[in-house]
């Protein structure tokens, strides 16, 4: 999938407040892995997002390619693309496995 | 991942009810505007929303920010004012529990008239029952008038407690005992099936009978959402962890949902909701219901280790 885009069924919102508390544990080094800051709803069923998968989804706007999140992410965490490429790629697949993203 | 702690609600019913102060409506649309700046999902309206003077302003703004589901009991004036409302706003959920007799069963001709006439207006209704004990036995009959007239969905939430009982007490609340005789009469029923509608069952014992072998399909569910995903505000506006836990955590629209979801009371409620009932210890299936529904449980059955109602005992 060159541009992922959002499947248009599901709702979703981020959670501004727990991702500035997210975002602050991180800087304290603490493990954030399991801290949704994204929920959706796809068919009545409700799931979360981690910081990582949240400001992935984030982009996810059917114009930006999977390279361009890429280097976002790694600008967002100051590391280098190629050390997020792989998790993105492998991420927006699992999601549009799920049929929660769709090609742009 | 289980569900972490959210910013605010996603799913909110709300009483709008006749019963309210001159104050309390003049903040209706205030109350409603709090809700979609909250960013909530699916707002339910219950009570008689329809007949409310605010109605249009409230249904206006919340028609604009969620889904919306508006109760009825399909009285003669809230069809009048589905009649004279400009555009179709929201989904109509007609409660079944004023077509019901102890004696008689479900009133299908009077349903079907309601229903038809809602479909006159471009309205497909869902149907609601609270299931209490003396119409677990309609059940069955509800679900073949939603297969014989295409209904989508019929929805069986959790009774609301609180200052919000809508015309049962306590003692109307279903327990395990009744649960062992519904199951028997959802046996007769599956040996003749009808074409099923949607199913939205909110207690987890009762859906456990009559969805076998769906478990996946609540896979996800990671527990009592009370004060989480899921709040009830009455018809003052005070917000509640949900309909069956009635706990002020404050107030709308005096404050705003996020300051609400912040507050330590919220999160009282949540490390409450973490605690592993007495009366669940040593079950085997804790790790598939997580105690139920923990509001019915705190505030209505302490004896009984604050088990859920519809749960006999730990497997």
């Amino acid at each position: 999938m060159n541009k992922p885009l959002r499947n248009p069924e599901i709702v979703w919102r981020v959670e501004k407040r727990r991702q500035a508390e997210v975002l602050k544990a991180l800087e304290a080094g603490q493990d954030v892995d399991d801290s949704g800051t994204v929920i959706l709803l796809q068919s009545g069923m409700m799931h979360q997002l981690n910081l990582v998968g949240g400001l992935i989804w984030q982009q996810c706007d059917g114009e930006q390619t999977l390279a361009a999140i890429a280097g976002g992410l790694a600008k967002e965490f100051s590391v280098e693309q190629t050390d997020v490429e792989s998790d993105v790629a492998e991420f927006v697949n699992d999601l549009t496995m799920r049929g929660w993203l769709i090609n742009g | 991942m289980g569900l972490d702690l959210l910013d605010t609600p996603v799913r909110l019913t709300w009483d709008i009810s006749a019963d309210a102060t001159e104050e309390t409506d003049l903040c209706l649309p205030a109350i409603a505007s709090r809700i979609a700046d909250g960013g909530v999902f699916f707002v339910t309206l219950q009570g008689s929303p329809l007949l409310h003077a605010a109605a249009d302003e409230v249904l206006r703004i919340l028609g604009d920010a969620c889904q919306l589901l508006i109760s009825s009991h399909g009285y003669p004036e809230e069809l009048e004012c589905l009649t004279q409302r400009p555009r179709r706003v929201g989904q109509i959920l007609l409660d079944a529990s004023g077509f019901m007799d102890v004696h008689c069963g479900v009133d299908t001709v009077r349903l079907k008239s309601v229903v038809t006439s809602l479909r006159q207006l471009a309205y497909e209704p869902v149907i609601a029952l609270t299931p209490l004990r003396n119409n677990l036995c309609n059940i069955q009959e509800l679900l073949r008038f939603c297969s014989e007239h295409n209904i989508a969905k019929l929805k069986l939430p959790n009774a609301h407690i609180g200052d919000s009982f809508q015309g049962y007490s306590t003692a109307d609340l279903p327990r395990w005992q009744d649960l062992d005789h519904f199951r028997n009469l959802w046996l007769d029923f599956m040996e003749n099936p009808c074409q099923m509608p949607t199913l939205e069952i909110h207690d987890l014992f009762l859906w456990e009978i009559m969805t076998p072998g769906q478990q996946q399909s609540r896979s996800e569910y990671d527990g009592c959402q009370a004060g989480n995903s899921l709040s009830h505000v009455d018809s003052q506006g005070v917000v509640h962890p949900c309909a069956a836990w009635p706990q002020p955590l404050g107030k709308l629209p005096d404050q705003s949902l996020e300051d609400i979801w912040a507050a330590p009371e919220r999160m009282a409620v949540r490390a409450q909701i973490g605690k592993v009932a007495d009366g669940c210890h040593g079950c085997a299936d804790l790790n598939i219901c997580f105690g139920g529904c923990r509001g019915l449980a705190f505030h209505l059955n302490r004896s009984e280790g604050e088990r859920d109602l519809m749960c006999s005992g730990p497997r």
